[in-house]
């Protein structure tokens, strides 16, 4: 029974592997869409993410507030931090406002002698306390006191303030408007930071809360002010946001432009449907095996993917296109194998097999790298590509309604100009001119055109990037790009490092490697270092027998610094400060952006942050140079410079290497199957001569457009590598009558114009990164399909002329 | 007993200074034709476009120091903006104010802040401003103001609204008779207590 109905089986096969992909994808599927997924760690041996949403300034949001009058602005930014201060995504949300009755701020000046950097034995001495005395005698007479007088009994060192302003120097500097609350140095708009629980880069908690900002400030319903936000967690966000948006309308658009096509085409509305189910199987199928293989599907490796699979789509095309009736044929051929369709399958069966399997021979190359971004595609594109040949052949046919099967399709409706059919023999010299001269283009290209900024892919508007530059060296924030890493094992060691690389870093901006720097311990000095400076404070009869000496004739009450004494006293005993033990407030939130334990638990890291870095060689040579050798204790420790810019440029470049070896590694292969499957060596060589004068043309012009090559074109190159294969493949089968090679070149033309249709609508978009796409694509079809054409046997062709 | 412990558990208010100098240079403004019990007539009254010279002493007392001390000066006011506070004597000092920015003076030395960056100066220096401009928005968004009394011996009892302030400056009153201010008593927080006697003004033209 099952051998007389062959087509039952396969029908049952593939229901059932549907079935179980589907399942698959709803028990187990897992989509992860941040970028540091997709391709390696670049410092994956200290297993920290390097990329810049990584770092200490990936979690933060900067605010401005413009528009009204400076009182309503201050109002709002108040309004702000009252309504997100508490909210479960939101770790610290700061205006500037010291809250005078903050326990917080009580902690500082309780534990200001530990904190000050200016304490040790000599801070106390006979001279250096006259001089305060002094001072603060006069603040005591004057309008404009240097210290607010009621802090005169407990810090006539004025302690609290160079606690105070360390703190805000470490957590950057913005300007206070006369409101109390941080502005631009404009005065025009308020100011606030928003620090966020979620990392940079996991984007949807980072849309998730933009967006309650914006319904936050919304609620205040204050009309005249509007609210900015940047941040690289906006950037992030709307270029996925806009890239969400353009894909849906382009693909909405290509969808119908395409059905359009196939049904002008085909004069028929079966093979539109039709032809979607082998992609649709293949991205089913391939979904969930990546997601069994890997554990999860990448979003990115899915969006690549299903682009790359459009050549998937080819064929049913090719089948439908092969499929119709000839001019003169009366239709009800009726031939007694059962059907016309399952024969035409039949005998494009080893044109496709062979196309795919080479598409899938790249791509398997693909699927065996390190890279577990590149893997997911390879694997994702090969099991497409596979699944789909195999529908086309065994599933579509029996598919089609039984009387369309019998009578076949109407003749295509497609007018093709006889020139492709009999290319004239010049044509093909000028394509080989054509080729030398790409040759040419690409050789001499210096240096070669290669996109490494990762910003490049993000599609993000130049007045978003302003806003956050403009925010950021309004609030002081430090570089975005470069900072140090320290890693060690114990917090303690951490902010013992950052002290003992202090003296190195002050030297290095004297020369003017940078500007300025501040790290963890700048916030929460060691415990060796507290206790040092514990050891420094002076005992309380010593230090009331100064005071009395330094304050001789200056007209203060006796005991009148005893509040300064006993305070004295009690942090001579008082318990060291810890990271983990720190109350909620400013001191906190200063010291968890620079000093964290790692995600895996097996250490901690500390930031170095850098402001205004000149020379960031001096600086890697500086890192690389063991500062902290002379230290013993901290053996162990690790420093490293990271330039996140070019961290992020180093994946992009690996990537890319890593893709083009596998690329020119696939085609060594293909060269291979092509010879040991057609065993003509003359078919071979047309072939791969197609392919490789398809991408060359491609390439050639893109690089003559002045275009800069990302990661985005190198896809596109890998379909239409994919395509130029079915093409050559195609065109150069040995067909001996004409009518088989005008339904040939029909298949052909018909696939290579629904890609067309599809990529040229990409080409139209606003985004850069899908206008290359489309772009790239719409030449690469051109040149392939022009190559692959000129490239057709001419012998066959002479024998049936 | 040390009276001035008081200030036990005060936050730091590190940039808030000054309140002394800001308040008696906002009431150097004449005080001619104050209406019976409205802030607005006040406010009126107190506008002026003329230079002018007032004279003063003060009184400090102070629980860090043994004795009160007594001092004298002058506070000279100069259409639209330009204020100087200058005290004699071993710890005098001149404070001169012009637009945003403020001068210290002091043994030959000199400091220059700018107010933008003083939210509680520069809240001092916005009430100064409504007084002299009437801008009556701005002095009650910025205080809570209470006046009490008649024509011939009025007081007007100002509180910071900002808790910052607030906490380091409870309290101002100014007293007056007619159009002349007569006394200002300040209380800051820790006890430090300041009271300014006035002359009649001196007009420069």
């Amino acid at each position: 029974m099952l051998r007389r109905h062959p087509s039952r089986v396969a029908l049952t096969l593939w229901l059932a592997a549907l079935l179980l992909a589907t399942l698959t994808l709803t028990l187990r599927g897992e989509l992860v869409t941040d970028l540091q997924g997709f391709a390696p760690d670049p410092v994956s041996t200290d297993g920290i993410a390097l990329d810049p949403g990584a770092g200490p300034a990936g979690r933060m949001l900067l605010l401005a507030i413009a528009g009204g009058e400076a009182r309503e602005r201050a109002a709002a930014s108040d309004a702000l931090v009252a309504a997100l201060d508490d909210a479960p995504d939101v770790a610290g949300i700061h205006n500037g406002r010291l809250d005078p009755d903050d326990p917080a701020l009580d902690f500082l000046i309780e534990h200001r002698y530990l904190l000050s950097p200016r304490v040790d034995a000599e801070h106390f001495s006979q001279d250096r306390l006259s001089e305060h005395l002094e001072a603060r005698r006069d603040d005591l007479a004057s309008a404009v006191p240097e210290l607010p007088r009621e802090l005169i009994p407990r810090d006539p060192t004025a302690e609290v303030r160079v606690v105070l302003e360390q703190l805000a120097a470490t957590g950057g500097q913005a300007t206070t408007g006369a409101e109390g609350v941080w502005v631009t140095p404009d005065r025009g708009r308020a100011l606030l930071v928003l620090r966020s629980t979620a990392d940079g880069m996991d984007l949807d908690a980072q849309a998730a809360l933009i967006e309650r900002t914006h319904a936050a400030f919304s609620d205040l319903a204050e009309p005249d002010l509007q609210l900015q936000i940047a941040g690289p967690a906006v950037i992030a966000v709307d270029s996925r946001a806009t890239i969400r948006g353009e894909v849906t309308w382009i693909t909405a658009g290509a969808s119908v432009a395409l059905a359009l096509l196939l049904l002008a085409v085909f004069r028929h509305p079966h093979p539109v449907w039709l032809a979607a189910v082998p992609l649709a199987s293949g991205i089913l199928i391939a979904a969930a095996v990546v997601t069994l293989v890997f554990g999860h599907l990448h979003g990115i490796a899915l969006a690549f993917g299903i682009t790359v699979l459009g050549i998937a789509l080819d064929y049913p095309l090719h089948l439908f296109a092969h499929a119709q009736r000839g001019d003169g044929e009366p239709s009800g051929d009726g031939r007694a194998d059962g059907g016309r369709l399952p024969q035409v399958a039949r005998e494009l069966w080893p044109a496709i097999a062979l196309g795919a399997g080479s598409t899938v021979l790249v791509y398997a190359l693909m699927a065996m790298t390190g890279f577990s971004g590149m893997a997911q595609l390879g694997l994702f594109v090969l099991t497409g590509v596979a699944v789909a040949a195999v529908v086309t052949r065994w599933i579509l046919p029996t598919l089609v309604p039984t009387r369309l099967q019998r009578e076949g399709l109407p003749p295509l409706r497609l007018p093709l100009p006889t020139g492709l059919a009999q290319p004239p023999a010049i044509a093909r010299w000028g394509l080989a001119l054509l080729a030398l001269a790409a040759i040419a283009v690409v050789a001499t290209a210096d240096p070669f055109p290669w996109e490494d900024r990762l910003s490049a892919l993000h599609p993000v508007p130049e007045d978003q990037i302003a806003l956050d530059q403009d925010l950021r060296s309004a609030l002081g924030l430090p570089d975005v790009r470069h900072a140090l890493l320290v890693s060690a094992d114990t917090p303690e060691q951490a902010l013992r490092a950052s002290e003992a690389l202090t003296p190195g870093l002050e030297a290095l901006r004297e020369t003017g490697a940078l500007d300025g720097f501040g790290h963890a311990a700048n916030v929460l000095p060691s415990r060796a270092l507290q206790r040092e400076r514990q050891a420094a404070l002076p005992e309380p009869d010593t230090l009331r027998e100064r005071l009395e000496v330094a304050g001789a004739g200056l007209g203060f009450r006796d005991g009148a610094f005893e509040p300064f004494v006993n305070d004295i006293q009690t942090a001579r005993q008082q318990d060291l400060l810890e990271p983990e033990g720190l109350p909620d407030g400013p001191l906190r939130n200063a010291l968890e952006p620079l000093l964290q334990p790692r995600d895996d638990g097996t250490g901690w890291i500390a930031w170095v942050r850098l402001q205004g870095v000149h020379d960031p060689d001096a600086l890697t040579r500086w890192a690389e140079d063991a500062p902290l050798a002379s230290v013993p204790e901290l053996d162990g420790v690790g420093i490293r410079h990271i330039d996140f810019f070019r961290a992020s440029e180093e994946l992009v470049i690996g990537f890319r290497v890593e893709a083009l070896h596998r690329l020119a590694l696939g085609m060594v292969a293909v060269a291979l199957l092509l010879l040991a499957v057609t065993r003509a060596p003359g078919r071979s060589l047309r072939i791969l001569t197609a392919v490789g004068t398809g991408l060359l043309l491609t390439l050639a012009t893109l690089i003559l457009l002045g275009i800069q090559l990302s990661l985005f074109h190198l896809i596109a190159m890998l379909l239409i590598t994919g395509l130029c294969l079915d093409y050559a493949v195609f065109f150069s089968r040995p067909l001996r009558d004409a009518a088989a090679r005008l339904r040939n070149l029909r298949s052909v033309s018909v696939c290579a114009l629904s890609t067309l249709v599809v990529f040229g609508l990409l080409a139209l978009s606003s985004l850069p990164v899908l206008q290359a796409m489309g772009l790239t694509v719409v030449l690469g079809v051109v040149f392939s399909f022009l190559a692959a054409a000129l490239l057709a046997p001419e012998a066959s062709r002479r024998q049936t002329a | 007993m040390h009276p001035n412990r008081r200030g036990h558990g005060f936050g730091p208010r590190i940039r808030q200074s000054g309140i002394t100098l800001i308040l008696a240079l906002g009431l150097l403004v004449p005080v001619s034709a104050l209406a019976n019990d409205t802030l607005g007539a006040l406010l009126e009254a107190l506008t002026t476009e003329r230079a002018a010279t007032l004279a003063f002493e003060e009184r400090r007392d102070d629980p860090m120091l043994e004795f009160p001390e007594t001092r004298s000066g002058s506070l000279a006011f100069e259409p639209p903006d330009t204020l100087t506070r200058q005290v004699d004597g071993p710890r005098g000092e001149t404070v001169h104010i012009e637009g945003d920015t403020l001068t210290l003076e002091r043994r030959g030395s000199s400091r220059e802040i700018d107010l933008n960056e003083q939210p509680a100066l520069a809240t001092l220096a916005g009430l100064f401003r409504a007084l002299l401009t009437g801008d009556r928005e701005t002095l009650e968004s910025d205080f809570e103001i209470d006046v009490t009394g008649d024509i011939d011996a009025w007081t007007l009892a100002l509180v910071p609204r900002d808790r910052a302030l607030r906490r380091m400056v409870p309290e101002l009153t100014l007293r007056g008779a007619g159009g002349e201010l007569h006394e200002l008593v300040i209380i800051e927080a820790g006890g430090h207590h300041s009271r300014m006697r006035f002359e009649p003004p001196q007009y420069a033209d």
